[in-house]
């Protein structure tokens, strides 16, 4: 029993199980508490925020992975069609992941800023693809709406996701220039 | 080309390609996507029943900071139209019963024979472009895709997805959500009929029988107790309020007002004028019984043509503010499957 119990500790030390972890507890934040509020008829998108950070934090190639997979267990709660959200949150973390070719280290501020860049682009995708698909009359003037509060929430909460997003990947933390300095 | 713009062009590719394949397999009703969205329900449920829990206080914060002056202003409103409604309930009553009685006596489906079930909202759909809730209510108290969804006020929309316990409603402002609505001509408790262009004042006359109205040809029975008289009081003009059309009522979306579409130019579209009822039609195919208080006209929108006007539709459920909902468990003949 013990064996078993140190078995499932060690593999939930690890990277990407971590990850899944987080983005079930995000998953249940955002069926319930983000449900459940909302401001100006809006609700925030934490899974788009977390999508988002994996991308900002983890690159293109590995953050677009990361952000088809939160997409997928979203997918798996939404009435919309299956396989649309993977899809727009994989666009979301590649273009989060993208700050990464405007700087060599990206500081932070940078990466917030892609963080609510991409929410807004993911909350762009959403009701395109979903017209693509056959589910028409979300496309109009509510959209904006919808992309400038997301976009703020996500902008607000991006320090606390890429924190998260960097404890559960085990990343090495962000590089100040005082902590540069004392490398040189 | 460098070498990591191919690895992430491939990845890029497989994750589209894959996100493809599965909206393909979820628009073709694959059974796949419907079983592992249903385990994976069963496995999130106490998750998310224990994040409700946990969050709850946060939640009821929220609102308390958020809705509170809104709250106190509708409640103040409530008590006033709490007052009007009492004196118009008791009259309004009798004239349901009445309605019904009829109905009945000719064999025509009415909302009284219908069995329902009550439910409670226990969660809204957390996607901006979906307008969903969740009720507490599934497939163990009979619920069924399709099903009609209402509260005290109207129709609130139709049943979508359906698990033992739980059930997804879709609400009549999502503008997937289409129904077959008739379009009725208001009448006022005086007796008053109006039209598009003049108002006038039509007296109601007791008559002891409807003009042109034989027992014998008909299926109407009628039994009166000895020494009764049956009255029935109808306007004088019976034209004036037997009037209607047909459309398909289609949501738009929050905040904005259902439509009526595809109702064809005619010369009655003069009849029709802000304040019109409208009531589910009914029929063989349709998925919820006639006569479901949807709304009033609040806006008539002219189109140029032989295309008919667009009807925009106030409803009379507040689908933004739900708790309490009946479902009725009716299904049109078309669904019923043959013994």
């Amino acid at each position: 029993m013990s064996d078993f119990l140190v078995y499932v500790v060690r593999v939930f030390t690890r990277p990407y199980a971590r990850l899944s972890l987080l983005a079930l507890t995000v998953l249940a934040l955002q069926t319930t508490v983000f449900a459940d509020t909302s401001f100006a008829g809006v609700h925030g998108q934490v899974m788009v925020l977390l999508a988002a950070c994996c991308g900002a934090q983890m690159g293109v190639e590995r953050g677009v992975i990361a952000g088809f997979v939160i997409g997928f267990m979203y997918d798996l709660v939404l009435t919309t069609p299956f396989g649309v959200a993977s899809m727009v949150l994989a666009i979301v973390a590649a273009t989060a992941g993208l700050s990464g070719t405007f700087f060599m280290a990206p500081p932070w501020w940078a990466k917030c800023l892609a963080v609510a860049i991409a929410s807004i682009v993911g909350e762009v995708a959403f009701p395109l693809l979903l017209n693509v698909v056959g589910v028409e009359g979300w496309m109009d003037a509510r959209v904006i709406k919808v992309c400038f509060v997301v976009g703020s929430v996500n902008l607000l909460l991006s320090p606390v996701g890429l924190a998260l997003v960097r404890w559960a990947m085990k990343l090495a933390p962000p590089r100040t220039l005082k902590r540069s300095a004392s490398i040189a | 080309m460098p070498r990591f713009w191919f690895s992430r062009l491939r990845v890029i590719a497989l994750l589209t390609l894959t996100s493809i394949v599965l909206i393909t397999l979820d628009v073709r009703d694959s059974p796949i996507i419907d079983k592992t969205r249903s385990v994976f329900d069963k496995l999130f449920t106490p998750v998310e029943s224990g994040a409700r829990t946990i969050t709850k206080p946060f939640v009821n914060a929220w609102h308390g900071i958020t809705d509170y002056a809104e709250v106190r202003d509708e409640n103040r409103r409530l008590r006033d139209l709490i007052a009007k409604q009492q004196g118009a309930q008791i009259a309004a009553e009798a004239s349901i019963r009445e309605g019904q009685e009829l109905l009945a006596l000719n064999g025509l489906p009415n909302l009284a024979g219908i069995d329902s079930v009550s439910a409670q909202v226990v969660g809204e759909s957390s996607l901006n472009y979906t307008q969903t809730i969740e009720i507490n209510k599934g497939s163990s108290s009979g619920l069924k895709v399709g099903m009609a969804v209402l509260n005290a006020a109207g129709l609130v929309g139709k049943i979508t997805e359906v698990s033992e316990n739980r059930s997804l409603v879709m609400l009549i402002t999502d503008p997937s959500y289409t129904i077959a609505v008739k379009i009725v001509a208001p009448y006022n408790d005086n007796g008053d009929t109006t039209d598009s262009t003049t108002t006038t004042t039509q007296p109601v006359v007791t008559t002891p029988s409807i003009p042109g109205f034989t027992p014998n040809e008909t299926a109407y029975t009628t039994t009166t107790l000895p020494g009764q008289t049956t009255l029935v009081t109808i306007p004088s003009q019976i034209d004036g309020i037997q009037w209607r059309e047909s459309g398909a009522l289609e949501g738009r979306g929050p905040g904005n007002e259902p439509v009526i579409r595809f109702i064809e130019d005619s010369t009655r579209f003069g009849q029709i004028q802000v304040g019109s009822r409208v009531m589910t039609a009914g029929g063989a195919f349709s998925i919820a019984p006639p006569g479901i208080v949807v709304g009033t006209v609040s806006r008539i929108e002219e189109r140029g043509g032989t295309l008919g006007p667009i009807l925009h539709v106030r409803l009379t459920a507040e689908v933004t503010n739900l708790n309490f909902l009946r479902i009725l468990l009716y299904q049109p003949s078309t669904e019923i499957p043959n013994k």
